[in-house]
């Protein structure tokens, strides 16, 4: 592979050219309701070379690798078509490496006969609750190896295992129709989608109660977010608006992004760390060849740092920290997240509830998006919480804030960190879904607008 | 990828099964993006690959590659899956689907589809920079605090299908997009603005691009408030995909099948507003979702899901059909790498005959939505929805009064489509949406003000 990409990079001449060449492969077993809708494997081989000259980017990307020299050519002459500034890319250690995948029970040493046999019996638990009208439950393992280099002299061969499962449960009562799911996900191997039957029950039992749970009344509230939720709401509240992309040219934007600026209370340090390993966000090098590490966005409640590629550092002259990801040969790499969390404090759930008079806990992911300034994410379920006591079950609960005002609002952070990866992932400029990991501990935070 | 790769796939296939199918998509796409007013990249995507579908012993296996070297290993995945797959309760369709000479025949008419505007093929990129810089210009003249990012981009796609049914199929399709989207970042926050669109024909709408979107920065000049309540809310075509994601999902027929519908046993029951006939067509000249036959070689066509507001039809492909008793309806969607699953073609919901300006001339008090944020979060299978306000405004007498923010919109699709204040009078496509502005009665605005 190595002769491939260097006889390619030496035929073509740019202010930088990189070749990235893929081979992803992909087994799914997957139930909805009594039948198995999909079960086997697929496999995509591409590749892409993208140019950068004179501050603008070519690129092409293809599946037959018979293409590649042609694509070399289109992606040069792209860029020698933008003719912009002369801004030049951070420069960064040039590194030589075969990087191994340490994944515990490898997907690959498992037949398919028993990944679809612990489906099904995950699904017939499902199943099993008459309350419940269908259900789905998806896993799926993905073996990617990677070849990467660039005309710097850096080639890098990477291996990423992911392994992962998500199950849903419909319950139906009339033409009422509630869902409860959960997911797993990570680069751990087979074993983080075995011995799940309590989760899988606890949410069959989620699906049942919504059924009989009142819709949340429109307005604000103090929420407890759970950990999970905690991750979403700091991944889209502050994490999208780190990514330097969305602020290298913008300079109204960037003063109010400014290192110095306070966003959160003293104790709110929020962080992206791309180098835990075995974590759905790990990436021992980003796809630009950068060596991950952990970025600090806001410490102690001041903006700290922004998620770079090599572009943005160099354009912003700061620190390249290994934050450019593609979703697969498809794609340009572009500023992303990776695993990004709230540090812990001092605070016990039971505290934090029991200074509520009014409020919600809200409990689980259904999804969360950003306006930049405002954003959304959505409870799996939530209880109305009453002079510091749990209350019952409310639907619905879909929460909305204000990146300048929301994260001012958080006032206890719990010691319960947890990180959390899944089968979905995170959407940008229509790369979907990246694996990354979010997370945090339990947090309190006011004033949040429920709709 | 190889000419004679797709039959070489069958042949063996043919061999190891008793029935096979061959799915060939292609595509080559090119783009330019400008960010912040400054030519940033262009880029170009080839992709390719095949998808072979097997039934052996009667079950269904499937496996997909996008490495011409590997038909055996193509087969081999394809057959081994089958030990697993569901039971086919179909039979791939062949000359007796494809037969012509009647105008009853499902694929009478097929032929005059069009779907490849010459325009589009001959659009260079040299224009398409031309183009983006005059946006740019245009804006900057008009508003010069916007920043502004471009994606110009077209797209060629062939689709092939063959089986062992005898059908060999294909078609080629044009797509072009154009997307412009202004940023503007002052003391009262952030304000995104996007305009733009997707389609098949050669689009170049740039002053209609800028006007819109000039006139929206314009209007959020003033900042209006909004008290938590109840009140009529129009929502635009752009904006309505996070909507009608409720009723795609409500007559999907693989929904209905799972029961997981709440349209399921439904069907003859007035349960929208009568101005309300909405259809899948599959056939519309340059549609988005248009193409002569689905996913699995099912000719498409025209379905009607509701007629004056009765629940009249559900959109399937060949198994879901099979397995349900009814007639495939030519919406088995799918890319070459999955197995096909009732979609939607293109979603047409007819005029009635408010224009838009009397809809907000119309209204006491009231906002319009533009652009909203958390589609697809809430509970839409039951019909909920639940957004938050990413670009609305506020309306008081008849008159827009400033723009809203933190601001949530809520409520249930199948309650608020039952009585609506007013259907526009002029159908905007949007993807693959062709839709006029809706007002909804009574959604429930919580407001963080």
């Amino acid at each position: 592979m190595e002769s491939i990409l260097k006889k390619v990079l030496s035929t073509v001449s740019a202010d930088y050219v990189e070749v990235r060449l893929e081979e992803k492969s992909r087994t799914s077993v997957v139930y909805v309701g009594k039948e198995l809708e999909d079960a086997g494997t697929k496999t995509v081989l591409g590749g892409n070379v993208r140019v950068y000259h004179k501050g603008g980017w070519g690129f092409a990307s293809f599946n037959d690798l018979n293409e590649l020299p042609r694509c070399a050519r289109d992606a040069v002459n792209q860029a020698r078509l933008i003719g912009g500034d002369a801004a030049g890319l951070a420069r960064v250690p040039v590194v030589h490496e075969i990087v191994d995948e340490k994944v515990g029970l490898d997907p690959r040493d498992v037949s398919l006969e028993e990944k679809e046999e612990l489906v099904r019996r995950y699904n017939q638990i499902i199943l099993n609750s008459p309350k419940v009208q269908t259900s789905r439950v998806v896993y799926r393992d993905t073996i990617v190896k990677e070849v990467f280099g660039n005309s710097e002299g850096c080639y890098i061969e990477q291996e990423k295992v992911y392994t992962g499962i998500s199950y849903s449960a419909i319950a139906r009562d009339g033409i009422n129709l509630q869902r409860a799911w959960g997911s797993k996900g990570d680069r751990r191997g087979y074993r983080v989608v075995t011995d799940l039957e309590h989760e899988i029950e606890k949410s069959v039992k989620d699906a049942v109660d919504l059924l009989s749970a009142p819709k949340v009344s429109p307005g604000q509230y103090t929420v407890i977010l759970d950990p999970e939720l905690s991750g979403v709401f700091v991944h889209e509240a502050f994490g999208h608006l780190s990514e330097a992309d969305f602020l290298y040219d913008n300079p109204e934007l960037l003063e109010k992004m400014k290192p110095g600026t306070r966003f959160g209370p003293d104790e709110l340090s929020i962080v992206d760390d791309g180098s835990l390993p075995q974590e759905n966000g790990y990436n021992r090098y980003d796809d630009e060849g950068v060596l991950s590490r952990r970025t600090y966005l806001i410490r102690e409640g001041i903006l700290s740092g922004h998620l770079h590629s090599r572009e943005t550092a160099g354009r912003m002259g700061e620190e390249p920290t290994g934050n450019a990801r593609a979703l697969d040969y498809r794609f340009r790499p572009i500023v992303r997240m990776s695993c990004t969390y709230i540090e812990p404090r001092e605070w016990k759930f039971e505290e934090m509830l029991s200074e509520v008079k009014d409020g919600i806990y809200a409990i689980g992911v259904l999804g969360g998006q950003t306006g930049l300034e405002m954003f959304t994410f959505t409870a799996m379920k939530a209880y109305l919480i009453k002079d510091g006591k749990l209350g019952p079950m409310v639907r619905d609960v879909v929460l909305s804030g204000n990146v300048f005002e929301t994260l001012m609002n958080i006032d206890a952070i719990g010691d319960d960190l947890r990180l959390k990866g899944g089968l979905g992932g995170c959407g940008k400029q229509g790369q979907s879904p990246l694996p990354v990991s979010d997370g945090g501990p339990h947090i309190r935070v006011k004033k949040i607008l429920i709709g | 990828m190889r000419e004679d790769f797709i039959y070489r796939n069958l042949e063996i296939a043919k061999s190891r099964a008793e029935a096979a199918e061959v799915i060939q998509v292609n595509s080559e796409t090119t783009s330019v993006q400008f960010k912040a007013g400054r030519l940033a990249t262009v880029e170009t995507k080839y992709e390719s690959g095949v998808g072979l579908r097997v039934i052996v012993d009667g079950r269904i296996g499937f496996s997909s590659t996008t490495d011409d070297s590997k038909a055996e290993e193509l087969v081999g995945n394809a057959v081994s899956s089958a030990r697993f797959g569901q039971a086919a309760r179909f039979e791939l369709p062949g000359s007796v689907e494809w037969a012509h000479n009647d105008k009853s025949s499902p694929a009478s008419g097929v032929d005059d589809l069009k779907l490849v505007d010459e325009h589009v093929l001959n659009f260079t990129l040299q224009k398409a920079v031309e183009e983006g810089r005059k946006a740019i210009e245009l804006i900057k003249e008009a508003r010069p605090e916007v920043l502004t990012d471009i994606l110009i981009g077209k797209t060629r796609k062939q689709v092939r299908i063959v089986n062992t049914s005898g059908l060999d199929r294909s078609y080629e399709k044009t797509v072009f997009r154009y997307y412009i989207m202004g940023m503007v970042v002052n003391d009262q926050g952030f304000l995104l603005v996007e305009e733009g669109r997707t389609s098949g024909k050669l689009r170049l709408e740039t002053e209609g691009y800028v006007g819109s979107l000039v006139r929206k920065v314009k209007l959020a000049d003033a900042v209006a408030e909004v008290k938590t309540g109840r009140m009529p809310v129009i929502f635009v075509p752009e904006v309505l995909a996070d909507l009608l994601e409720a009723l795609e999902i409500g007559t999907n027929g693989k929904m209905v099948q799972k029961g997981s519908s709440p349209l399921a046993n439904r069907i003859g029951e007035p349960l929208l507003d009568k101005r309300l006939t909405i259809v899948d067509d599959g056939r519309i000249d340059y549609g988005v979702g248009s193409a002569p036959f689905d996913g699995e070689g099912v000719p498409t066509g025209r379905t009607v899901l509701f007629e004056n507001g009765v629940l009249r039809g559900y959109l399937f492909d060949l198994q879901t059909a099979g397995i349900m008793g009814c007639r495939p309806t030519g919406n088995g969607g799918r890319g070459f790498d999955s197995l096909p699953t009732p979609e939607t073609t293109n979603l047409v919901i007819h005029p009635d005959k408010t224009p838009l300006e009397e809809m907000i001339g119309s209204l006491e008090s009231g906002l319009i939505v533009y652009q909203a944020l958390g589609g697809g979060q809430s509970n839409l299978m039951a019909g909920d929805f639940s957004l938050n306000v990413h670009l609305g405004y506020r309306i008081e007498k008849g008159m827009i009064t400033g723009r809203v923010k933190d601001t949530m919109i809520s409520g249930n699709i199948y309650h608020l489509l039952k009585d609506l204040v007013a259907v526009g009078d002029r159908c905007e496509e949007i993807g693959n949406l062709q839709v006029p502005p809706l007002c909804l009665p009574d959604v429930s605005v919580a407001s963080g003000i």
